[in-house]
């Protein structure tokens, strides 16, 4: 995820396809649709309603794609636009995800991991909204702190401030469980 | 009736050939037909309430610096309202909310500066509220605001309605330069009422308005 090689093919693709050129979008799908597949799955734990909101994020994108200054970076442009469709969709009263559903494909077979990512995932949901989004978008999905900003619509320095926040408390309230956890799991 | 691709990325483009949307070069053009529609209308206006005439009686360097300052905040305002941040689409929210009351907020204070470094600015018509100079700000802003948000329609998933309300800032202040071409009144409460007053309702009219256009609509299921 921090291979940023992508980044530059990314923003070229959208600046051609925001020019005109429908055939470039292809290249924007391929390069942005797994990492947008990844948050969404994360933050819904539903494949089903994560494949239909990085659709809709898409379509959003084409429909927007006149608002796509020259210069910026797509990646950015397409969590922001994942996220408020996220937000909408929540608005609808959809179910809680179920606690004990499947982590998912980040998580492996080993269990404590599978375990300590369990627990990091509730520990993350006590933190406030605002918070757990900058580290979410930063540590989890690879956004550099800039790219962050951009999505949530803060300065960078609110960024920063949010995620370390988040990190010493998590670090609180997990730092004896991870010290066990990975003690045992890589034993 | 033809089945839809079961493979995401099939029924993606599918969708977006069925629904084809306006390229960057395409909307360039109608948003820069905006600029001088909005110079028209506000034009008119000044000349349909006998501008030359009504506009007379001020010191030259009052009329002046009057027109020179307000052009010059109504331009910050502008680009700061439709401007964004380094290698992204928009700007941050509290660099939006800046503008967006710091443009009434400087213009007031700019007025109220010339008032007191020649209080003799403010002896014509101290009695008058300001009530025509509200509504001509109203009229001539009403055009260009409602013409950006439409142009930049469902373009923010960040911060919609702080977009909205920099873009009411900035259209007031805009039509704010003709009414200062227009009326020679410069006493602070007429100020405040007939020429400030009107920016913070755009600005607020902006955030209300941006919310519901300026912001991003799920699309509609198949």
């Amino acid at each position: 995820m921090r291979d940023d090689g992508w980044k530059p093919r990314a923003n070229a693709a959208m600046e051609r396809y925001a020019d005109g050129d429908d055939a470039a979008f292809a290249d924007v799908y391929t390069l942005l649709a797994p990492r947008l597949q990844a948050f969404l799955w994360r933050r819904t734990r539903d494949a089903a309603r994560a494949e239909e909101l990085v659709h809709d994020t898409f379509l959003r994108m084409h429909a927007s794609r006149r608002h796509f200054s020259p210069g910026a970076e797509v990646m950015p442009w397409a969590f922001a636009i994942a996220r408020r469709l996220l937000i909408d969709d929540h608005r609808k009263s959809r179910p809680p995800p179920d606690p004990d559903e499947e982590c998912g494909p980040w998580v492996d077979a080993v269990v404590a991991v599978r375990r300590l990512g369990r627990r990091i995932m509730e520990e993350l949901e006590r933190v406030p909204e605002q918070h757990r989004e900058a580290f979410t978008l930063v540590q989890i999905e690879g956004l550099s702190m800039a790219e962050a900003a951009q999505v949530l619509g803060c300065t960078v320095a609110a960024v920063k401030l949010r995620a370390y926040r988040t990190y010493e408390a998590l670090r609180e309230r997990l730092g004896d469980e991870v010290r066990e956890e990975l003690g045992e799991g890589l034993r | 009736m033809s089945e839809l691709p079961t493979d995401p990325k099939a029924r993606l483009m599918a969708a977006i050939h069925s629904a084809p949307s306006q390229t960057r070069k395409a909307a360039r053009v109608s948003a820069w037909l905006i600029l001088p529609a909005g110079v028209i209308i506000a034009a008119a206006l000044y000349f349909a309430f006998d501008g030359i005439e009504h506009g007379k009686g001020r010191a030259l360097w009052f009329y002046v610096a009057c027109a020179v300052s307000w052009t010059a905040v109504a331009a910050v305002s502008l680009w700061g309202a439709l401007g964004r941040a380094r290698a992204s689409s928009w700007r941050s929210g509290s660099s939006l909310l800046a503008f967006a009351l710091g443009t009434p907020a400087v213009l007031f204070a700019t007025m109220f500066f010339f008032a007191v470094a020649d209080p003799d600015v403010t002896t014509i018509h101290p009695e008058k509220i300001g009530w025509k100079c509200l509504g001509l700000t109203l009229a001539a802003a009403a055009f260009p605001l409602v013409g950006l948000l439409y142009a930049k329609r469902e373009s923010d998933p960040v911060h919609p309605s702080f977009t909205g309300a920099a873009l009411g800032s900035a259209c007031g202040a805009a039509a704010g330069i003709m009414v200062e071409l227009w009326c020679p009144v410069a006493a602070p409460r007429h100020v405040a009422f007939g020429h400030i007053l009107p920016i913070v309702v755009l600005t607020g009219l902006g955030a209300l308005l941006g919310a519901r256009v300026l912001g991003l609509r799920r699309p509609p299921r198949r």
